[in-house]
């Protein structure tokens, strides 16, 4: 029996307003379950509930009901804290940084001596691909090279769970595709991945599992194999079954 | 921690703060000494640059210091990096800690440079400092509660004093203790007792300051003894007297005058030819020897760091929940709260009568003033440039209380804070 990494049960969040009236349902009773060494793509149109499931999942935010436990600990705990990695949809750096710095100062608050962080940090920044501006202020980088850094940043303390918001977001072609390679490199050496992205067609190729958010609830999903099986048009199974779904 | 503290550190550096910070503090060190216009006396002018270029420098620091830390925490959450930040192991407060210490490593150094400058470019050079000793006399309060039955049973006490709460009579007399002149006739000698120590230290000087009932040119003069020493005071106004206390010959009173529960004698001798009068608690001190300009300096800026300290630790505290504006305008507010809760406990010893939000109001004075006290009690600044000894006691307990324990309290609740605001609003 395979280990669950992220359990979500149930679970629900209504933001409410300064005087707690109710504004918005953002996520109804939600149940998904990512088992170790899945790469499990959440996926939804814009205002489905992603970003707040993956807020919650982070400690984030609390849920208003339901149970969310990472690593069979709540969320909060440090100890489940501790194998998280995170990368967000935008990079927000600090730009007075440079990247060394950067991934660094990331992996000191993952609490790693400093000695392995150094040699972590180099051989992460030359795997990103920013091997020759390991030293240059990120406020100066473009988009994709910020968004290089914080995968680097994300990866830094070795975590067993990586979530990725829009991972390839701001990424050229050979960046989207270097990434995907990445990800399917970090799959295969046993590590979780959960993504949240709009590029179907992206996941369709890396993701094992997906589950669909539409209007705060799961609307569909299940392996990828199986989603591919029973499409007709194998190339854009995925994207198909999403508009099924969805619609 | 130290990765926090590096953070903060480099944002306060490469983002240009500090450098600007340390621009305008050596501006001011520079230029403030060609605006000021001293009253022609060399220890004026001395008194005047050091209390007008420290002063403005502390200023600066720590108004910059207070709204940037105002900002700190904001603005990492309204960028996002605070999420990024919290989903990590490390435990808020210990980043909170290390933010706060890169504060007041920056603050440090610009006073300390200020400092430094001001050290080798004050009129008159190293002027060493010294202790001012006031006559030991029982507190204001228990002196209050001794004489409080006999003062509501006097006939000429006002029927409002009368009526009023005992507490508040209590800090009326008290008040009254503390501006209380004592008369002192022609011909008559008036005395008090100082520290034991006092008997045997040298190169002792006496400051004091006399009043008049009427004439308020007409001169004064007398003789003070402080065991062995003396000093004849003549022809002086009302203005503040400084003399020294030169030792009689061997032999005297000296030893009579040293009591043994650790006190030595001193007494005034009117010999001019009209009534003077002084409040001990506030015109008499004996002066005696401390230690450098340098070492007094050094104490008067820990001083001054110390309330920066807790500055920095308030506005990271209001910005842990706060937008920068909200935390900036409160910051603000309650500068001016900690400035006039002094004269608001002076002013209402007691709620009793007033209305509720008064009583709220003064109960926040009352909370605030026991908070910074130690600060706003002191004057480490005009105590360095009257070259009087900023003493060891009062600072240690101000660097315990407002660099230690409240910023650590305050660190807390934001760290407390943070984690429920770690988003923006309008995520």
């Amino acid at each position: 029996m395979s280990e669950s990494i992220v359990e979500i049960k149930g679970v629900s969040k209504t933001f409410k307003d300064f005087w707690l009236r109710p504004v918005a349902e953002a996520v109804r009773g939600v149940d998904i379950e990512v088992e170790k060494g899945d790469v499990f793509g959440l996926l939804g149109p814009n205002g489905s509930g992603k970003s707040t499931t993956i807020k919650m999942l982070l400690g984030l935010l609390k849920p208003s009901s339901g149970e969310i436990r990472l690593f069979g600990l709540p969320p909060h705990d440090r100890r489940a804290r501790a194998r998280l990695g995170y990368l967000p949809e935008l990079s927000y750096l600090h730009p007075f940084l440079t990247a060394r710095e950067t991934v660094l100062y990331y992996a000191g608050l993952s609490l790693m001596p400093r000695r392995a962080a150094k040699a972590r940090a180099a051989e992460l920044l030359a795997t990103v691909g920013l091997a020759g501006n390991e030293d240059r202020p990120v406020g100066g980088f473009s988009k994709g090279m910020a968004r290089r850094v914080a995968f680097a940043a994300a990866l830094v303390a070795q975590p067993e769970l990586l979530v990725l918001d829009e991972p390839t977001s701001g990424l050229d072609p050979i960046g989207t595709r270097d990434v995907k390679n990445l990800i399917r490199r970090l799959a295969d050496g046993g590590m979780t991945v959960l993504i949240t992205s709009h590029q179907l067609f992206d996941m369709q190729d890396i993701c094992s599992r997906v589950a669909i958010l539409s209007h705060g609830r799961v609307v569909g999903g299940g392996r990828i194999s199986d989603i591919v099986s029973k499409a007709s048009d194998k190339r854009h199974a995925l994207e198909d079954y999403f508009a099924e779904v969805v619609a | 921690m130290k990765e926090a503290f590096i953070l903060a550190w480099r944002t306060l550096v490469r983002g240009r703060f500090l450098p600007i910070l340390l621009l305008g503090a050596a501006a001011v060190t520079m230029f403030m000494p060609g605006l000021i216009r001293t009253d022609g006396t060399a220890a004026g002018a001395r008194q005047l640059y050091i209390h007008s270029v420290l002063g403005c420098v502390a200023a600066l620091v720590c108004i910059s210091i207070l709204c940037a830390s105002c900002g700190h925490l904001a603005q990492s959450r309204e960028k996002h990096r605070l999420s990024l930040a919290v989903i990590r192991p490390v435990g808020a407060f210990r980043a909170m800690v290390g933010i706060w210490l890169a504060y007041v490593a920056a603050a440090a150094l610009a006073l300390f440079a200020m400092a430094a400058v001001v050290y080798f470019r004050a009129p008159g050079g190293d002027v060493p400092c010294r202790h001012h000793v006031a006559p030991m006399m029982p507190s204001t309060m228990s002196v209050a509660i001794s004489s409080i039955d006999e003062f509501l049973a006097k006939p000429t006490t006002p029927a409002g004093l009368r009526k009023a709460p005992r507490s508040s009579v209590l800090a009326y007399l008290a008040a009254t203790e503390m501006d209380r002149y004592e008369p002192i006739n022609p011909g008559v000698s008036a005395k008090w007792e100082f520290p034991a120590q006092l008997a045997e230290a040298s190169d002792l000087r006496l400051r004091v300051r006399f009043s008049m009932l009427f004439a308020a040119r007409a001169d004064l003069a007398g003789e003070f003894t402080l065991g062995t020493a003396h000093a004849v005071i003549s022809n002086s106004t009302q203005a503040v007297v400084e003399v020294p206390l030169l030792r009689k010959e061997a032999g005297g009173d000296g030893k009579s005058a040293n009591g043994a529960n650790g006190v030595v004698s001193a007494e005034f001798k009117n010999t001019g030819k009209e009534t003077v009068m002084l409040r001990p608690r506030q015109d008499l001190f004996i002066l005696s020897p401390a230690d450098s300009f340098g070492a007094n300096m050094f104490r008067a800026m820990v001083y001054v760091l110390a309330g920066v300290a807790l500055a920095a630790a308030f506005g990271l505290f209001l910005s842990a929940g706060l937008s920068r504006p909200v935390a900036v305008f409160t910051a603000f507010v309650s500068i001016v709260v900690i400035f006039i809760a002094p004269s608001v406990i002076d002013q209402y010893p007691d709620g009793a009568g007033l209305p509720l939000g008064d009583r709220i109001g003064l109960m926040l004075s009352r909370g605030v003033y026991a908070v910074t006290s130690s600060l706003s009690d002191a004057s480490p600044i005009a105590d360095l440039a009257e070259d009087r000894c900023v003493e060891w006691a009062p600072l240690v307990r101000a660097v315990l209380v407002n660099a230690m324990l409240v910023p650590l309290a305050l660190l807390g609740f934001a760290a407390m804070a943070i984690r429920r605001k770690t988003l923006p609003d309008h995520v």
